[in-house]
């Protein structure tokens, strides 16, 4: 026979597994943030020179769906440094040499305004293909262009448009920070589960806690994760609405009603 | 005979598909009797109803490949019911395992149960958290494409599948919260969990880019029985629209003669005690040699899109 007591310290054990190895898969995504911040002791900060010095791209697909909108699937990621000079401290300038393989990591403001649809026309054009099977191609690009200041790591490793120092430092307190916020949950959870009378109203309260943790802690984990995808591999997932492009679009709603 | 007899009174398209009725009848019996037969809540009964469970996810498999039922209106309630046993709505194997899953290919993002989203050192730990992380990709992969144009009627679905399952888990909460809880709730998130782990038993340290060695097979006929033939799952990843009952025999006409022998395990009893007990590391990733065959790949991946959107 199992008793309510076995099978309560079971289902905890199994609780508590989750739990730490979810922390120390985050563990995991704090050590790769730290690694980029001892990465960036070897960086310059400048204006780039002349032409353009390197460019990011994402291939995506998009989709109709049924609430007049277009989704947007990120197929591939691309990063290149062209090379080119970067201006130091006023005067001096860096040679940064090309590195096909080096990572650009854009701004992601600068991504969205380079993802956006623009206007009406385009949306209805583009939603006439991304209502068919193999839907609606395109390559979103934004390229680090003369004048912008920029961050090079290493010899072109990473080339960004924003303190690849400090947005490492930043990911990486708010991985630390889930962890003992997510044990913290899960101890107040066990806490409740264990109330005295054993099994009884609270302890039940307890154990609800527990399952919603048990279900709900994974997705935090994953989309915390996601979070802190290296900035050249990030999501970037575009929806085009139609609604919203009429919304802010006041001559293009004029010109559809009349 | 009477595997036909019964088959006729079911009304499963193949006489074999009484088996996989059978598997999760006997599943929902054990849920039942450990909820209502004190005597019954042991040890024996509730492996048993894990196991059962696990076997009721690969039905649910099964089924989403190729409706059992010859009316459509039975296979939508067959869902149900193994909905409530995995407590997750089945219909979500559609995108995640036949559309995403058979092509190792999210439209150039990784699958979402790609072994590889999982990396601890000490290799015993990815099988234990791969569900807590595959899980939840799978649960968004299917939102986003849930969401697409011509998804109404799998959103409906998947919407009653979901109340369905949670609903009736919640009543048998509210009647007997403990007992719901440690011999229905726990057997159900052992099958579903075990249902995702079975993705990086299958393919961890598989080449996915090959034609045929992206598979383990697990070859045992006893296992196999109970299995519904889902241990040979290289001719099953080729060849997705072949009932199970054919398995066996494909394996080793088409299989057999082209694939790496390596990955034809007799037991994944042994599999998994070498690879995740015996062992602390993760073992290194085979590199396949026969690429030159990824068109016949592209042309099922072309062909499973263009069904799955007509």
């Amino acid at each position: 026979m199992l008793s309510r007591e076995i099978m309560g310290a079971l289902c905890l054990g199994v609780l508590w597994v989750t739990a730490l190895l979810v922390a120390a898969a985050a563990w995991q995504d704090f050590r790769d943030l730290r690694a980029i911040v001892r990465r960036t002791r070897k960086m310059i900060e400048g204006v780039v020179k002349g032409g353009d010095l390197a460019e990011w791209s994402v291939e995506q697909t998009g989709r109709a769906t049924d609430d007049d909108a277009i989704a947007f699937h990120d197929r591939s990621f691309h990063s290149e440094v062209f090379g080119g000079k970067v201006g130091v401290d006023g005067s001096a300038e860096r040679d940064i040499v090309a590195n096909a393989k080096g990572e650009v990591w854009v701004g992601e403001r600068a991504r969205e305004e380079a993802a956006s649809c623009g206007d009406v026309t385009t949306y209805d054009a583009a939603h006439a293909i991304a209502r068919k099977a193999k839907g609606f191609a395109r390559t979103v690009r934004v390229r680090v262009r003369a004048g912008e200041r920029v961050w090079v790591v290493g010899d072109g490793e990473i080339v960004s448009t924003f303190d690849p120092r400090a947005w490492a430092r930043n990911k990486s307190f708010l991985v630390l920070a889930f962890i003992p916020i997510e044990l913290a949950c899960c101890a107040a959870a066990t806490r409740l589960a264990l109330s005295v009378p054993h099994f009884g109203t609270m302890s039940i309260i307890g154990a609800v806690a527990c399952i919603a943790f048990f279900l709900g802690v994974t997705p935090v984990a994953v989309a915390l994760r996601e979070s802190v995808r290296r900035p050249n591999e990030a999501f970037l997932r575009t929806v085009w609405s139609r609604k919203a492009l009429l919304h802010n679009d006041v001559p293009a709603r004029k010109a559809l009603r009349s | 005979m009477l595997q036909r007899v019964a088959s006729r009174f079911l009304g499963v398209k193949y006489a074999s598909d009484v088996r996989q009725v059978w598997t999760v009848a006997t599943y929902y019996a054990l849920l039942a009797s450990m909820f209502f037969v004190p005597a019954c809540r042991n040890v024996v009964f509730l492996g048993a109803a894990c196991a059962f469970s696990f076997l009721s996810a690969v039905v649910g498999h099964n089924t989403l490949h190729q409706g059992m039922f010859e009316s459509k209106r039975m296979n939508m309630v067959w869902r149900y019911v193994l909905s409530f046993g995995g407590l997750f709505p089945i219909s979500a194997v559609i995108p995640s395992h036949n559309l995403v899953h058979h092509h190792f290919d999210d439209d150039g993002q990784p699958d979402w149960a790609a072994p590889e989203h999982v990396r601890f050192s000490w290799n015993l730990l990815n099988i234990v958290h791969f569900p807590n992380v595959a899980g939840p990709l799978t649960f968004n992969g299917v939102q986003r494409w849930a969401r697409l144009a011509g998804k109404g009627e799998f959103r409906k679905q998947y919407t009653r599948e979901l109340v369905f399952a949670f609903g009736l888990t919640g009543a048998l909460l509210v009647w007997d919260f403990w007992t719901a809880l440690f011999f229905v709730v726990v057997p159900q998130l052992w099958g579903a969990r075990w249902f995702l782990r079975i993705n990086i038993i299958q393919h961890d340290g598989c080449d996915t880019t090959t034609e045929w060695n992206h598979s383990r097979n697990f070859v045992g006929k006893i296992f196999n029985w109970f299995m519904m033939n889902n241990g040979y799952h290289t001719i099953h990843h080729n060849r997705a629209g072949m009932h199970w009952s054919e398995l066996a025999k494909a394996h080793e006409k088409e299989v057999v003669p082209r694939m790496d022998p390596t990955l034809d395990e007799p037991s994944m009893l042994w599999y998994l005690a070498r690879t995740y007990l015996l062992r602390f590391s993760r073992p290194a990733k085979r590199v396949g040699t026969e690429h030159e065959e990824m068109g016949a790949r592209l042309t099922r991946k072309a062909q499973a899109e263009a069904d799955a959107l007509a």
